[in-house]
């Protein structure tokens, strides 16, 4: 099992990243790779359509942690793991957004593709919300 | 199975096969062809598989009997044990001895059944052959002495009949005949009584017509004595103990007991306010008071002396004391207290259900009011704790109707926990009853369960006085000293000074000091041994066998003491001052006193005593006493027997159950399993028990711990087990997923092996149709309900049967959002379940049809079927079902807008759960008031009781219950606060049963709420808008069959309720326009399109 982690703070409060980590629909407009998303209600499960690939659909999984705040998202198809969590910095004023990833054995070779999907749509992430954030100030 | 070579016994190989393969041989009595061994063992498996398996057990049990493998005869085509002397097997002799008409001798050598833990086919099959004969060698013993007029000798092998076969009709009925026929008629109904509670209990039936005419007909029977005219020998010894008894100072009743007690020293204040107390609680005003101390401090004393006072004003009074051994039966301390009351309750009329629920924890109660023996099946254990608790409170409220009642509960310490919480139970419910309690208790050791018992009872004003009982002052204590003995003042100096003010002490030295020993010990020990040593033999071993049972004996008890004229010792014991009668009972003085002796036994004696009890005790039982299974393992293990105590733990887990006491079955199973580990039976009724208990991973491996030791058995049985691993997933954990895999599984089973099983293929079906219906395909579902109404065809369907169907094919249409078609096989399968005596699952179909209705929009149809919900719960004693239905009676009275109606369903609710007391079930109530509140705009109570809910940990959804709060705080005016909480929500864990989804768009709108109460009204209309445009995403792509899906998955909690984007977007459009027409139309950041 290969993982990795990788963590960015964004300028906007948990609530405006918290809304668009848990808000399936809106995964294209930071998941890099994500073309469309199509959600279902049951048990958290959704399906994602990779750019470019829109009759590639990849199933997967949302769910939290325990009781921790951590949110993940697991791949039906193909066994990757994201884990994320939110921190509030500078009593609420900005956000700081951290990502486990865990690739199995067998696609261990996406690890690095993986890495830069991960600190791009970090990095996306951080910058909507931030956007958002500046649309309510 | 036990294997000696020359005296030494041998541990038993790893490999389990070999070992059976070495009964089957020692069985055979000669050599076996490899051949049918193979077959016989391997069934499953290719002939030449088997033959391999067989060569590999041989290779183990060789090893394992190391020198004594010679006495193995293997050869090419044979496998056998050598024939001769040198091989002696209990079994084959038994036979030996029957057919050389040496039946008592034969008999002797049967201890237990034949191949216990042994559960193979051939094993059980040897173990029923060999009871049956063991039965017809029994009987032809009883009949001999039966012709020789021998009637106690015919009676005495007719009862071990009935131990040989405790299910047995023929041998219980020959047992009656003979013991009405010796002049025991109130004897023979006992025993029937007992039988009859035993097949209700364990196979849930009744006693067939020729019992039960035998039984009518002694009932009718005018009274008659043997010839002679004598009473039976059992009956004169119940007579004369008290009799006798009574000219040396032992009372017969409670209230007299202390005529020659000792007076109460030192102790006026807090009995003037125990009195005080008593007269406010017998004008109705009921309550609880506590008294604790260390050991001999007086605490017993005290309470007896207000019981007596009451008992003289006409109050009934009652008591029981823990038993001091450990491992308690659960509600034994009210199994007493059960009994005690019985002496002096009236009769209830006949038509009240509650005796019978008792029945389970007090058989004797059928008797005393005359009722018939009911039959009703056993259920779910949650319905049976619930219908139990339910019951004690209406006894007490029985017994309490024309006068007071005080109730004395000691040693609250040790008591089972089951006891504590029934105590708690009923205690909240006596604030309006002339009910007293009294709780004695030691403050050390420390006991959290009595600590939260007493807790809930302060918080609701139920706990009228705490008095801690101090060491007594001196002048008390030499009061005291010189009330117990003829002393002089420097004995009496003296006694004070060695006593340390406690009470115990201080008597127990006066004496002794008063009968000669100038220097007495200071403490229990040698104050006791010498009162002790003053009795003859027969009496130190009564008090023995009294330290021993760590109880107060019942007089039945005392005369099947296996001593020499018991009542004789009895009143030796008496007059020593050790024990004292009590309602009918013998015990120690104090319990110190108890302590004491034990102590003084040598480690052999104890062991000696402790299996001499246990056995009185199961003399008893067979007598038609009360089982007490959990006592009799416990004395056995004390005695070192630990197989025997394997069988009494395993039925004192089947007695647990049958009252809802999870934790104690799941306790003694697994004592029990850690002596026979490859029991498959037990490691099956724990995975059940511990499903139950919801334990989810506990009951995941002790069912594959199970299945693993069944590796090898037929395939039905096999299949058998993966059933009830199906079963324990559909109800009281719901894993679809894992019913899915068992049902599967068990089908596979029985598809490879070609075994019919048309009663577990349907089940197997029936539940895999649920599964799909639930949480898999729709279309598999109904392909299944198919192939279960094409096996029915032509079959009578149970009520089972029809609920499995009706309730699997009314998912399925929910899930179609044929919402109004699955209306029809959910009532089906309600009324059928209700049939079937299941309420709990009654509750299911009518709140699943309730959600369908619901969904249909259809809401007066919701409460109709809601109504028929609680018309199936209503006197069944559940009470927290009944408390979800109200839950959701609210639920769908907010969404049509009758707020009224909906406050008043939330309020019923918490008057419920305020009645169990359940902190759980009373948040749950505060969140769906704080819901309607919320609708009535009553904001400030709405925060108060929404808080209530998350603050106590309702079973409710926390992120979406913490976004309604901060709505509520934002339109109280309380913007900062709400920004708080909304913060909070998003640290809040989110389920995926709390539509993560869904709750982005709410969080949206509570964010405009707040934006519009900071005056914000732009950011408002901003925040408006992005929720619209949220829930209007939802629109296209949430199905309401696929929501109500999750919904009930949950069985309706947390009440998430159904998630309707289409509603949910209106309103936040009617709040976007009203917003806009109030700021006219101001300029908004975000365009929603």
């Amino acid at each position: 099992m290969s993982s990795f982690h990788d963590s960015a703070d964004a300028q906007a409060s948990p609530e405006e990243v918290w809304k668009l980590l848990y808000d399936p629909a809106r995964f294209p407009d930071w998941w890099a790779g994500v073309g469309t998303v199509e959600v279902g209600a049951e048990d958290g499960a959704y399906t994602m359509y990779p750019d470019g690939y829109p009759e590639f659909p990849m199933a997967q999984l949302l769910d939290t942690v325990g009781d921790q705040q951590r949110m993940t998202v697991s791949c039906l198809v193909s066994d990757l793991r994201f884990e994320w969590g939110l921190e509030a910095l500078d009593g609420g004023e900005r956000t700081r957004i951290t990502v486990d990833v865990e690739i199995p054995q067998a696609e261990a070779e996406r690890l690095d593709s993986q890495r830069e999907v991960i600190r791009a749509s970090l990095s996306s992430l951080a910058q909507l919300a931030a956007e958002d954030h500046q649309d309510d100030v | 199975m036990v294997v000696e070579c020359d005296g030494i016994q041998m541990p038993s190989p790893k490999a389990r096969r070999a070992w059976s393969l070495l009964a089957n041989l020692a069985l055979a009595s000669g050599p076996q062809a490899r051949g049918e061994l193979a077959a016989r063992f391997w069934p499953d498996v290719l002939d030449s598989s088997a033959r391999a398996s067989l060569r590999s057990a041989i290779w183990s049990l060789r090893q394992a009997l190391g020198p004594a493998e010679s006495y193995l005869i293997v050869d090419r085509d044979h496998v056998g044990l050598a024939v001769g002397p040198e091989v002696w097997v209990d079994a084959i002799a038994f036979e030996s001895l029957v057919q050389s008409g040496s039946e008592q001798e034969a008999v002797a050598l049967c201890r237990g059944e034949l191949l216990e833990g042994f559960e193979e086919e051939w094993a059980l099959s040897a173990r029923d052959a060999h009871r049956e004969r063991l039965l017809d060698v029994l009987e032809r013993l009883a009949a001999g002495c039966a012709a020789a007029g021998e009637r106690n000798g015919a009676i005495e092998w007719t009862r071990r009949q009935v131990a040989v076969d405790p299910l047995g009709e023929e041998s219980h009925r020959r047992l009656i005949g003979r013991l009405a026929a010796s002049g025991n008629r109130a004897t023979a109904l006992v025993v029937y009584r007992t039988f009859a509670e035993r097949l209700r209990r364990e196979l849930a039936v009744a006693p067939s017509p020729p019992t039960r005419e035998l039984a009518e007909s002694l009932r009718k029977e005018p009274e008659e004595h043997p010839a002679g005219g004598a009473t039976a020998p059992e009956d004169a010894d119940d007579v004369g103990l008290l009799d006798r008894a009574r000219p040396v100072g032992v009372a017969r009743s409670f209230t007299a007991m202390f005529t020659n007690a000792l007076p109460l020293v030192g102790r006026s204040p807090e009995l003037d306010r125990l009195v005080k107390i008593w007269g406010s609680v017998a004008s109705g005003h009921g309550g609880v008071v506590t008294l604790s101390g260390e050991a001999g401090i007086g605490k017993t004393r005290l309470a007896s002396e207000l019981l007596a006072r009451a008992a003289g004003e006409g109050a009934l009074t009652a008591s029981c004391a823990a038993l001091d051994l450990g491992g308690a039966a659960p509600f034994g301390l009210w199994a007493e207290l059960i009994r005690g009351l019985l002496e002096t309750v009236p009769h209830p009329p006949a038509d009240v259900a509650w005796p019978d629920d008792l029945a389970r924890l007090a058989p004797e109660i059928q008797a005393r009011f005359q009722r018939v023996v009911s039959e009703r099946p056993f259920v779910s254990p949650d319905l049976e704790r619930a219908r139990l608790l339910e019951a004690a409170v209406a006894l007490i409220e029985w017994a309490a109707r024309d006068r007071p009642l005080a109730l004395l509960i000691e040693d609250t310490h040790i008591a089972d926990a089951s006891s504590l919480e029934l105590t708690g139970y009923v205690a909240r419910r006596i604030a309006t009853l002339p009910v007293l309690f009294i709780l004695t208790r030691r403050q050390l050791p420390r006991r959290p369960e009595a600590d939260q018992l007493e807790h809930a009872l302060r918080l609701r004003g139920l706990l009228r006085v705490e008095l801690t009982l101090d060491p007594l002052e001196l002048a008390s204590a030499a009061e005291l000293a010189r009330s117990a003995a003829a002393l002089t003042e420097q004995d009496v100096a003296q006694v004070v000074k060695l006593a340390e003010g406690n009470a115990l002490l201080t008597v127990e030295t006066a004496r002794a000091i008063s009968r000669g020993e100038r220097e007495p010990s200071a403490g229990i020990r040698g104050a006791v041994r010498g009162a002790f040593a003053s009795l003859t033999a027969a009496g130190q071993s009564f008090v023995e066998l009294t330290a021993v049972a760590a109880r107060e004996l019942e007089h039945s008890e005392v005369t099947a003491l296996p001593i020499e004229r018991p009542t004789d010792a009895a009143v030796q014991a008496l007059d020593s001052g050790l024990l004292v009668t009590r309602e009918r009972r013998i015990g120690f003085r104090h319990a110190l006193l108890r302590d004491a002796v034990y102590a003084n036994l040598p480690e052999p004696r104890r062991a000696e005593l402790h299996e001499r009890w246990a056995r009185t005790l199961l003399a008893c039982e067979q007598a038609g006493a009360v089982r007490r299974s959990a006592e009799v393992a416990r004395h056995l293990r004390f005695a070192g027997l630990d197989r025997e105590a394997v069988r009494q733990l395993s039925l004192a887990a089947a007695d647990a159950r049958a009252v809802g006491a999870l934790a104690e079955a799941a306790g003694y199973l697994r004592e029990a399993l850690s002596m026979a580990a490859d029991r498959a039976d037990l490691l099956l009724e724990l995975a059940e028990i511990e499903a139950w208990r919801t334990r989810r991973t506990a009951a995941e491996d002790a069912f594959a711990a199970a299945r693993a030791l069944l590796d090898g058995a037929p395939p039905l049985q096999l299949a058998r087990a993966w059933l009830r691993s199906a079963r324990a997933y559909h109800g009281p954990i719901c894993v679809p997923l894992l019913v899915n895999q068992s049902c599967r599984k068990a089908l596979e089973l029985l598809d490879e092996a070609h075994v019919e099983a048309l009663w577990e293929r349907r089940e197997a079906l029936a539940s895999l149709a649920w599964t799909e219906a639930i949480a898999g395909s729709v279309e598999e579902a109904e392909k299944l309900l198919e192939q279960v109404h094409d096996l029915a065809a032509g079959a009578q369907a149970d009520d089972l049967s029809i609920y499995h169907v009706g309730h699997a094919r009314a998912l399925t249409m929910m899930r179609r959002e044929d919402f109004v078609a699955s209306y029809a096989p959910a009532i089906a399968a309600g009324e059928a379940i209700t049939r079937a005596g299941r309420p709990d699952l009654a509750y299911g179909c009518w709140a699943n049809a309730a959600g369908a209705a619901a969904a249909a929009g259809d809401h007066q149809r919701a409460l109709q079927f809601l109504d028929r919900g609680v018309a199936a719960l209503r006197g069944k004693g559940l009470v927290s079902l009944e408390i979800q239905l109200l839950a959701m009676r609210s639920f769908v009275l907010l969404r049509i807008g009758e707020p009224a109606q909906a406050r008043a369903a939330a309020d019923a609710e918490s008057a419920l759960a305020d009645r169990l007391g359940d902190p759980g079930l009373l948040a749950m109530a505060a969140h769906d008031r704080g819901l309607v509140a919320l609708a009535e705009e009553d904001f400030e109570l709405a925060c108060t009781l929404l808080e209530q809910a998350l603050v106590e940990g309702a079973p409710i959804s926390r992120p979406l219950t913490r976004l309604s709060w901060a709505e509520a705080l934002a339109r109280a005016g309380r913007p900062q606060e709400a920004e708080a909480e909304l913060r909070a929500t998003v640290l809040e864990p989110v389920r995926s049963s709390d539509f993560p989804a869904a709750l982005v768009p709410r969080l949206a709108r509570v964010q405009a709420s707040i934006a519009a109460a900071a005056g914000d009204r732009a950011l408002a209309v901003q925040r408006l808008r992005e929720a619209a445009e949220g829930w209007r995403r939802q629109v296209s792509t949430l199905t309401r069959g696929e929501s109500m899906a999750v919904v009930l998955a949950d069985l309706g909690r947390p009440v998430v309720g159904l998630v309707e984007p289409e509603r949910e977007l209106e309103r936040v459009l009617g709040e976007l326009q009203t917003i806009q027409a109030t700021t006219g139309g101001a300029s908004a950041h975000v365009v929603v399109s």
